[in-house]
């Protein structure tokens, strides 16, 4: 910005947290000599009223451009300060922060010390705000719909409740209907509802609701656009009968020569391949599966609805959304265990397909009579990571309980076994249902089974019943195997096209574990139910309507407002080489007519993408290059010696030094801090700016949580060392840490730090002269 | 399982897992989760005092005493079937090896049988006979003969591995 700069310095006591430490009337009189300086005033508390009015009138006043604010921490008061210089007329963005309490008057014992750091501190700040800017936030319109993806009880409730507020909903399933694995199960633990008598209505409401239009056989091909505003074009696969003609009366299936297992028993049952996947499915209406279909035609000949069309072809539909919910659910392992006999008895089943025999009778597959004698086996594939995966499924133990229950009504006399790793009943009337079931005579072996032996009609089951620590081998008529909960196979297509992570088990992640547990990694994209790791239906219904809420809030202002400190490119300079493509996870950047080109949506402002780029092209709002090596530069030069300049990422490094301070826990003044929004905003650049300038050695903090991430940032220090070894700066200069937000004690790494710099000799003049040169800070 | 009595600071030796997991394969004993399918998965566990998973759970504890005068670590036959089913990678089959080593080194009884077969094994290369018979045997079934291997070479391997008694 040209023109004259007219800076402001307001330095507050802080009721004497800061004017007992640091010397507040030098470190006035020393601000007011700075270049740009034309006011430099101390007051007793700058939050309060009278002194936001103080700030307001010397704005007026002296006509400042600018303000320098040196008090407490910026996640503190940012917006305060912001708020008042705007009042005075002032682009809040002209305001600059320095934090002399947390990251000093209360770290530091030394008062001579602290003074001369707050003045150094006070000197980076001054020097950036030559070359601050007005921002302005950005706002757009947003689209009045959610496209759901998945059609279980997960994406039902989550349509249904955003369809009952008002919103446009594209419910989007891949199978020829909705209603997911719910549909499938006998009874729900812990209340013993009809799993179909509960959820049928729900899907007939979906199938009824102006506001839903519900895509079977969909799934998802493209999406572009940005939060709020996503174009998403969708594959429809051809169900070759028409829904609207279609009575199911079911004559096509009787004349259909083609019989395959059916998927909705489980492989149990057979099925046409002109059929309809169960009687309550929606839309009510009969499909062809491709893949078996001879296309004799037989169907056609019979259907009096002219209803089916074997020549139906595959189409893609374009739809516009605001938002979008993932909630694609969840898959059964395959027990490919030799050893426990699946696949190679018919009498060991999946508890998926024992849920299906409670609805065909319970019989034993290979014989047709009732079994009396049934084990349970948990735990096959969970909580197993030499085979399987090491997560514990979570609702085996009473899908257990509940079949064992079920069995033991509907066959007088039978038994049940279940053989445990350990029970896990921790939810509503959980525990209580363990316990109806211990009552019910259900045995319980505490021992992960090693084998089932096939013996005549029978199955031997072979374990150690570790309460006695003997081993046992039992009979039964069937064995029912709990299979682990896997991620969908095709999750990484989020990733691939709109940049949704996944955590280490396959699943997608949260935002934030606990406080954003239904928020993807990417804004306007939402997640529930299994889809985010195993749970019972109760659970992903309130993921559900949780995820609908999100989702309604980010909608329901018809427009968002978008920070403005984000990552842009300066078109002349890019040649659309993508390297920057590469390094977003938020898949911000694209390339239009050959240029990256940032989505100020989806950029959150990390920076990581700005080193990337060979050419200098990118920069980022109010972290800018100017911006930056004026404050280093600012911050190196000074009094403090010798001097570590620690950089720290923005979000939960910046908080932990906070969280330090607060603890009053003492470190070396020679560590001055520069906010970052990430280390991977820096460059080789930056780091030797700040040695050039005055630094003998430079920190690297960053939150574990951040994009970088703790590989990275090791990574990331490692090329820095490499680089300035050559120019003669050793590798023990330079230093990283990764803290979490409970963790901050960490930053112990302070001391070890500053006691190594304290050690060495201050970093020679000629180098200091050399980095000047080589990366042309002069 | 047999009876434990009351257990006492005085029966636990804090160094006796490290001594354990003092051994050339990786023991992930610590892991261990009481899951019991080494336990079921033993072909010889019924003849055993301590099962797989008990010795384990005595090593974590520190029963140095109970765990190298049981019965238990001579009669697995190192089949390997725990260690394949284990979730955790214990790998008991070779913490059972491992106390067999601190049982000898230790001085605990080491029974006469086992002793012999180590005598055979010097001796002859083998623990057991192959004889001419077992060799056709396998003709039969297509596997490959059987030859003795050099028992030079067996005795520099037991020589550098055979714990040596404190």
């Amino acid at each position: 910005m040209g023109g004259d700069v007219r800076i402001g310095v307001f330095i507050c006591h802080c009721g004497g947290n800061i004017s007992q430490v640091v010397d507040v009337n030098r470190v006035r009189d020393e601000a007011s000599k700075l270049n740009g300086v034309v006011v430099a005033v101390d007051y007793e508390h700058l939050c309060s009223k009278r002194g936001l009015d103080l700030i307001k009138e010397k704005v007026k006043e002296m006509g400042l451009n600018r303000v320098v604010v040196a008090s407490c921490s910026p996640l503190m008061h940012l917006q305060t300060f912001r708020s008042s210089v705007e009042e005075a007329g002032l682009n809040p963005y002209l305001l600059e922060m320095v934090n002399i309490r947390e990251h000093c008057s209360w770290v530091h014992g030394d008062k001579e010390r602290a003074t001369l750091k707050a003045m150094d501190l006070i000197r980076g700040a001054v020097m950036r705000a030559f070359h601050l800017e007005p921002l302005t936030p950005e706002k757009r319109s947003v689209k009045p719909s959610v496209l759901v993806v998945g059609g279980g009880v997960a994406g039902i409730f989550a349509s249904l409740d955003l369809a009952g507020k008002g919103y446009k909903v594209y419910l989007v399933e891949k199978s020829p209907s909705i209603g997911g694995h719910m549909m499938k199960l006998s009874k729900t633990f812990p209340t013993m509802d009809c799993s179909t008598c509960i959820l049928a209505p729900r899907m007939v409401d979906v199938a009824r609701n102006p506001n839903i239009e519900l895509m079977t056989l969909t799934t998802i091909e493209s999406v572009e656009g940005y939060p709020g505003d996503f174009k998403v074009s969708l594959r429809v696969k051809p169900r070759f009968v028409d829904t609207e003609k279609c009575v199911s009366c079911g004559e096509c299936s009787k004349v259909c020569p083609v019989t395959v297992p059916n998927e909705f028993d489980e492989g149990l049952t057979k099925r046409k391949a002109i059929y309809q996947p169960f009687p309550q499915a929606v839309p009510s209406a009969y499909v062809i599966d491709s893949s078996s279909c001879k296309r004799c035609g037989a169907c056609v000949k019979v259907c009096r609805g002219n209803a089916i069309n074997l020549d139906d072809q595959e189409r893609v539909v374009e739809v516009e959304v605001g938002a979008i919910i993932i909630a694609t659910g969840y898959e059964l392992m395959k027990p490919n265990r030799p050893e426990l006999g699946f696949g190679l008895h018919p009498d060991v089943i999946t508890n998926l397909q024992f849920e299906r025999l409670f609805v065909q009778g319970i019989v034993k597959p290979s014989n047709g009579k009732m079994p009396s004698r049934v084990a349970f086996v948990l735990c096959v594939g969970s909580r197993d990571p030499h085979r399987g995966v090491p997560y514990c499924s979570k609702i085996c133990c009473m899908i257990a309980l509940k079949q064992a229950l079920i069995l033991k009504e509907m066959v007088p006399g039978s038994d049940a076994w279940i053989f445990y790793t350990d029970i896990r009943a921790s939810g509503k009337w959980y525990e209580e249902f363990y316990a109806k079931a211990r009552e019910h005579g259900i045995k319980f072996i505490r021992g992960r089974v090693a084998e089932v032996i096939p013996e005549g009609d029978k199955l031997v089951v072979k374990a150690e019943d570790t309460s006695i620590g003997a081993q046992l081998e039992e009979e039964f008529d069937m064995v029912v195997l709990s299979p682990a909960i896997l991620p969908p196979r095709d999750l990484e297509v989020f990733d691939k096209l709109m940049g949704v992570g996944r955590g280490p088990d396959g699943f997608l992640v949260e935002r934030h574990y606990k406080l954003d547990p239904v928020d993807s990694t990417k804004s306007g994209v939402y997640v529930c139910g299994c889809v985010l790791g195993p749970k019972d239906v109760r659970e992903s219904v309130v993921e559900a309507l949780a995820a609908s809420s999100r989702a309604s809030s980010f909608l329901g202002k018809g427009e968002t407002t978008i920070s403005p400190e984000v990552a842009f490119v300066n078109e002349e300079l890019c040649d659309g080489c993508s390297l920057c493509i590469e390094k977003c996870s938020f898949k911000a950047i694209t390339l239009v007519n050959g240029k990256a080109s940032v989505n100020p949506f989806s950029c959150t402002g990390c920076g990581l993408c700005i080193p990337a780029c060979p050419r200098g092209a990118l920069d980022l709002k109010n972290c800018t290059e100017q911006q930056l090596l004026a404050e280093i530069a600012g911050v190196a030069q000074g009094y403090v010696k010798p001097k570590i300049v620690a950089f720290v990422e923005g979000t939960t490094a910046y908080r932990s030094v906070d969280m330090y301070g607060l603890d009053r826990r003492q470190y070396s003044p020679s560590i001055l801090t520069v906010k970052v929004p990430s280390c991977g905003r820096l460059g080789v650049k930056h780091v030797a700016a700040a040695f050039a300038n005055g630094a003998d050695g430079v920190l690297f903090v960053e939150g574990e949580d951040s994009p970088l991430g703790v590989d990275g940032l090791r990574e990331l220090v490692n090329k820095f060392r490499v680089e300035l070894r050559r120019h003669g700066v050793e590798a023990g200069r330079l230093m990283a840490v990764s803290v979490t937000l409970p963790q901050y004690y960490k930053l112990s790494a302070f001391d070890t730090f500053s006691s190594r710099i304290e050690k060495m000799k201050p970093l020679s003049d000629d180098v200091r002269r050399r980095l000047m040169e080589v990366y042309k800070l002069g | 399982m047999a009876r434990m009595g009351r257990l006492g600071r005085a029966d636990v030796d804090p160094r006796f897992e490290s001594d354990v997991l003092k051994y050339p394969v990786k023991l992930n004993v610590d892991a261990c989760l009481q899951c019991g399918v080494c336990g079921g998965s033993c072909p010889v566990a019924f003849s055993m005092d301590y099962t797989p998973r008990e010795l384990v759970e005595l090593v974590k504890l520190g029963l140095k005493e109970k765990a190298l005068s049981c019965r238990a670590i001579w009669i697995c036959t190192g089949c390997n079937v725990c260690s394949d089913r284990c979730p955790e990678d214990v790998n008991p089959s070779e913490v059972l090896n491992s106390l067999r080593a601190l049982a000898f080194k230790s001085g605990f009884k080491v029974p006469e049988m086992f002793l012999k077969m180590m005598e055979n094994l010097l001796s002859y290369g083998w623990i057991y006979e192959v004889d001419e018979f077992t060799n056709e045997d396998r003709a039969d079934r297509g596997l490959p003969q059987l030859k003795p291997p050099s028992l030079d070479s067996l005795k520099k391997m037991m020589e550098a591995t055979w714990p040596r008694r404190d």
